[in-house]
């Protein structure tokens, strides 16, 4: 047997246990039956190899999910390039089935995205609000604080006015009992003063209410910070959630579930801020109107301050009169007072001459004692014979 | 051997494989030929002795990009079977395009035992639009002196063509030859 016919057989065993890739190397030039059987088998078992090794590659390709790895007819004759194009089916069979599941996965994932995204979103939007909600009961706890100390200031000033007004109506009361004119003015002026005294005082009273209402909303205030901080975190937890995208179903029904509950609080503190802001309105309307009934009635008082001026002015006149009276019954005093004190001079000087008299007649005393005695010894002498 | 002068000399004139041919060549993990069919003793015009043995790098063209083997060369050593749009050098110095199907042949042990290659027909459309495009990236890498510089711009040169190296420059072989 030839070297080359060795080779084939060889060849040919090898195949025969499976290696598909074995050849019958080298073949060497010839053109006999020995070389041609040679180039025929290689050929044939070329074909073979190709077709398994284009089978294996397609398929492996498409269990990697590889689909577009078609296989390579080309050169491949006959049966075996069928088979590869049949191969070639199988996989394209593959690849719908393998699409239109991508494309169902898709759909269920883009719709759990949009879920998430909605929830997402709502969440989002309930914190804006409630941020939003947040910023607004800042500004009218900030309009509120400012209201307050105007409210104290506006307190002060009405409590001024009573005082003002009371000691108005103290003086007017004064007026009306010392002047006639003055007084039938001043009683307008007193009735006047009296109803504005009671608006002012019912204002102050809307006040009061309002710092009330200020304080409860100021409550509500901090209820809705709580809320905002739960709704933040919430919208945390839901991005989480959003990440894990395969247990969407639970965790969006506990977020859900949250976000309702916040929703009804919210809802709930809203109505009842809602509630004390038009109460605060209101009260702030009647406070407004009540105070242009104030103003109007301090404008009617001016008017009848001016009336009640003009009248004083005439008491003034009075007053003027009464003080040249006085003026003059003061220069009477004075004279009076002149002419006391002339008398008193006088009197003092009279007291020292009537003081000089007494010294005088003390000296004549002492000295008509001592005359009597000089007169009874004297006497002695004379009527001792006779009268003894 | 005379393949080292045969390289510098090129005729210009394209061999064309027929519809049902199918180059087939085995290496070993060196690259030396261990068998050529004989559709590529026909194409290539070298003998049977002269191929055995000798490095599969024989049958390269000037005109082929460095870079093309770099980006092939990578996937065989990760085990996969790769494509490439080649153009080969006959040993007179005549040229043909093949679509080149390289699978590595694995051991038992799973060693890579050696390669094992399919050239099949391109249609013509595909050697117009590879002869551009191979020109073009061989301009780029002609600019750089070093072998790696020259593989390195290649590639960013494939990259900028094919968007990435796997799939995309796959899909391109795979429509050149159907």
């Amino acid at each position: 047997m030839s070297d080359l016919l060795a080779r084939i057989a060889e060849t040919i065993d090898a195949v025969t246990r499976g290696d598909f890739e074995a050849r019958v190397v080298p073949i060497g030039e010839g053109d006999d039956v020995e070389h041609r059987i040679a180039h025929g088998l290689n050929r044939i078992l070329d074909v073979v190899d190709a077709t398994l090794k284009e089978a294996r590659g397609v398929t492996s390709a498409a269990a990697r999910g590889e689909y577009a790895r078609r296989p390579i007819c080309r050169g491949i004759p006959g049966d075996a390039s069928r088979m590869l194009a049949s191969v070639g089916e199988t996989v394209q069979v593959l690849e719908r089935q393998a699409h239109d599941l991508g494309a169902q996965r898709q759909r269920q994932l883009e719709a759990s995205h949009a879920f998430h995204d909605q929830v997402g979103h709502l969440l989002a939007q309930v914190g804006q609000s409630a941020a939003r909600l947040v910023g607004a009961m800042e500004a009218v706890q900030a309009d509120l604080t400012g209201a307050a100390s105007t409210m104290g200031e506006l307190s002060s000033d009405v409590r001024h006015v009573d005082e003002n007004l009371a000691s108005v109506a103290t003086a007017t009361t004064q007026l009306h009992s010392t002047a006639s004119e003055i007084g039938e003015r001043a009683a307008g002026a007193e009735g006047l003063v009296r109803r504005s005294r009671q608006q002012g005082q019912s204002a102050l009273s809307q006040m009061h209410a309002l710092e009330g209402r200020f304080s409860e909303v100021t409550r509500s205030v901090g209820f809705i910070d709580g809320i905002a901080r739960e709704t933040r975190m919430l919208a945390l937890n839901a991005t989480i959630e959003a990440v894990h995208a395969g247990s969407a179903g639970r965790g969006f029904g506990v977020v859900a579930g949250e976000v309702k509950d916040l929703a009804r609080q919210t809802t709930a503190v809203m109505g009842t801020v809602s509630g004390h802001l038009d109460q605060m309105g209101q009260a702030t309307q009647q406070s407004a109107v009540q105070m242009d009934g104030v103003v109007g009635a301090l404008d009617i008082i001016s008017e009848a301050t001016a009336g009640v001026a003009s009248a004083v002015h005439a008491q003034l006149e009075a007053v003027g009169d009464l003080d040249r009276r006085t003026v003059a019954v003061r220069e009477a005093s004075e004279r009076m007072a002149g002419r006391t004190r002339a008398l008193h001079v006088a009197l003092v000087r009279s007291k020292h001459a009537m003081d000089d008299l007494a010294h005088v007649a003390r000296g004549l005393s002492d000295e008509a004692q001592v005359l009597d005695a000089s007169s009874q010894r004297f006497a002695r002498v004379l009527a001792l014979p006779g009268e003894t | 051997m005379d393949t080292g002068t045969a390289s510098l000399s090129l005729t210009g004139v394209e061999r064309v494989l027929g519809e049902g041919d199918i180059i087939v060549s085995k290496t070993c993990p060196k690259g030396r030929i261990t068998y050529a069919n004989d559709t590529f003793l026909n194409v290539s015009g070298y003998r049977e002795a002269e191929l055995l043995g000798t490095p599969h790098a024989v049958l390269r063209h000037p005109e082929m990009p460095r870079s093309v083997f770099a980006m092939r060369w990578q996937r065989l050593e990760q085990r996969q079977e790769v494509y490439a749009v080649v153009v080969n050098r006959a040993k007179n110095g005549d040229h043909y395009w093949v679509h080149a199907h390289v699978t590595p042949s694995l051991g038992a042990d799973g060693a890579i035992r050696g390669h094992h290659s399919f050239r099949r027909k391109l249609d013509r459309s595909a050697i117009d639009e590879a002869a551009e495009l191979y020109r073009r990236v061989r301009q780029i890498e002609a600019r750089q002196r070093a072998k790696a510089d020259q593989v390195r711009v290649g590639l960013e040169a494939l990259r900028a063509a094919f968007g990435d190296l796997g799939s995309s420059y796959d899909r391109w072989t795979w429509k050149a030859a159907p």
